[in-house]
């Protein structure tokens, strides 16, 4: 069976949807076709769209599933989040701890699937993917992100 | 209501429970994934073990042999192995069905008993010896108690069917309706038998509106109870079509008019009890599952009648869910349930969860 079927990961838009496999294939072989795909990547209309009751609980049921990831921005508070996310995995996953772990979530059920849960920026902070990738950025010396602060800081 | 189920040893479970159950549960999974078993055993165990449940599970399956008796007579026998998780008969061999509700608790247990098991000790009545005289025997125990307490297996296993027949006709079958609807269409002599009950009361209303979801010409609806002629188990059934001078028989109609009315009729005799229907969309094109479920759904809530169904069908579950999404306040009424035999529960949606995988295109199958 294709891992497409079998390997879920759930973000919050279509941006996160196209920013996503970039970062995976610094890390793992992304393929060609969907049939390669080490993932299938599942694009909800917003965070809110993604927690709705029932979301989450029903990807968890999907037939043959093996592994679910979901990234999620933590924004302005990362406990809450968590607990949003918490709450909707509680019951495929009754064990779930009260914090996030800060290097993100891997847990397994008794039916073997496997939750992956991170909450961007970084497990610890507030923020979301841009957070994240701002962070990749060397600290000085990289010509594109410093002409895009001072353009927007002028913007602004 | 029945709220949850457990099989243990019967066909391809070990050991597996269904929970969360509601009026209306729509089974699905994949092929040889137990789903008619299921409802196989809901049917035993809800007749009380009644020989007729017995005997029509073996016969759908064909789990019959020829077998030549004392006297040289060759009769039929049903290959009862089949229902034990081992597909064996032997000393030790039971499967037990349990299910939970809102009022009862009901069980069945079936167990093989070796001579052995009979003839020494004081564990079974002492008559077993003298009744059963060295055959294997199948033991029934539950509550509410089996219709029959034990059966005597032939040389080679089987049941005899002329066994079976001698207790059917003690038994009053509509103590405790429980029915199945199997995929095959039922014959004009069955839809005879029950219309009979369901003509000229306001039930029969139920059956025009059926064939209407299909045909919304239908008028009129008469089974004329004759003997099906030897070539057609499908005569005997007419309708009245808007603007036809001749009624039509439903035969001539298609097979999903017959499926319509085999459901409804099926639903009404199941009045107070359960109906089972092995491949609900049998016969059904897309475009009416959903006056389908609507007349399913509001006919089991007036009759309490509370509905086992399999399907493999996406339009049917996805019917399902269309249909439960209309309404203004979730009734929780409905579930669907995916069956894997290799695990030990069956996975539950709840009406909004069926909703949002719908919508959302998630398989449920």
């Amino acid at each position: 069976m294709s891992r497409f079927t079998t390997h879920m990961l759930l973000v919050e838009g279509e941006q996160d949807k196209r920013v996503i496999p970039y970062l995976l294939d610094a890390h793992i072989v992304w393929g060609d076709n969907k049939s390669e795909f080490p993932t299938n990547i599942e694009a909800y209309g917003g965070v809110d769209d993604l927690l709705a009751e029932g979301e989450i609980e029903t990807q968890l049921k999907t037939p043959k599933l093996q592994a679910l990831g979901i990234i999620v921005d933590a924004n302005d508070s990362l406990d809450s989040r968590w607990q949003q996310v918490r709450n909707r995995c509680l019951t495929a996953f009754p064990e779930l701890s009260e914090t996030l772990p800060r290097e993100g979530l891997i847990a397994i059920n008794d039916d073997g699937i496997r939750l992956g849960v991170w909450i961007m920026p970084d497990n610890q902070t507030s923020g979301m993917l841009e957070t994240f990738l701002s962070q990749l950025i060397p600290e000085e010396g990289d010509e594109l992100w410093d002409y895009t602060e001072v353009h927007l800081d002028e913007g602004v | 209501m029945i709220t949850s189920f457990r099989i243990r040893g019967y066909r391809g479970f070990d050991d597996f429970e269904l929970s969360e159950l509601r009026q209306i549960n729509l089974l699905v999974g994949e092929n040889n994934g137990g789903k008619t078993s299921i409802l196989e055993a809901i049917h035993l165990l809800h007749s009380q073990g009644s020989p007729a449940a017995f005997r029509s599970v073996m016969d759908r399956r064909g789990e019959v042999h020829r077998e030549d008796n004392e006297d040289r007579r060759t009769q039929t026998h049903y290959d009862v192995c089949h229902l034990f998780q081992q597909h064996r008969i032997a000393q030790g061999t039971w499967f037990r069905l349990e299910s939970s509700g809102s009022s009862v608790n009901n069980w069945l247990n079936v167990r093989v008993l070796v001579p052995d098991d009979y003839e020494h000790g004081d564990t079974y009545s002492t008559d077993f010896r003298d009744k059963f005289d060295g055959s294997n025997v199948l033991f029934f125990e539950g509550s509410p108690a089996p219709v029959i307490d034990a059966l005597p297996l032939s040389p080679k296993n089987g049941l005899s069917a002329r066994q079976l027949d001698r207790f059917e006709r003690n038994v009053d079958d509509n103590q405790c309706p429980v029915f199945f609807v199997t995929t095959e269409s039922q014959s004009a002599e069955f839809l005879a038998r029950h219309w009979k009950g369901v003509a000229l009361t306001e039930e029969e209303d139920l059956l025009l509106e059926a064939l209407q979801i299909l045909e919304p010409r239908v008028e009129r609806i008469a089974v004329l109870g004759e003997r099906p002629s030897s070539r057609s188990s499908k005569s005997g059934v007419i309708v009245r079509l808007k603007g036809e001078r001749t009624p039509v028989p439903l035969g001539s109609m298609g097979d999903g008019m017959w499926r319509m009315l085999t459901l409804a009729l099926a639903i009404v005799r199941s009045r107070n009890g359960v109906l089972l229907v092995d491949e609900i969309d049998t016969g059904l094109h897309h475009t009416a599952m959903s006056d389908m479920w609507r007349l399913i759904i509001s006919t089991a809530q007036r009759l309490n009648v509370q509905v086992f169904a399999t399907t493999h069908s996406l339009d049917c579950v996805n019917s399902l869910a269309d249909v439960i999404a209309e309404q203004d306040t979730p009734s929780e009424s409905v579930t669907i349930q995916r069956i894997e035999k290799e695990r030990s529960r069956s996975i539950a949606y709840s009406e909004n969860e069926m909703v949002v995988a719908a919508n959302r295109g998630t398989e449920m199958r």
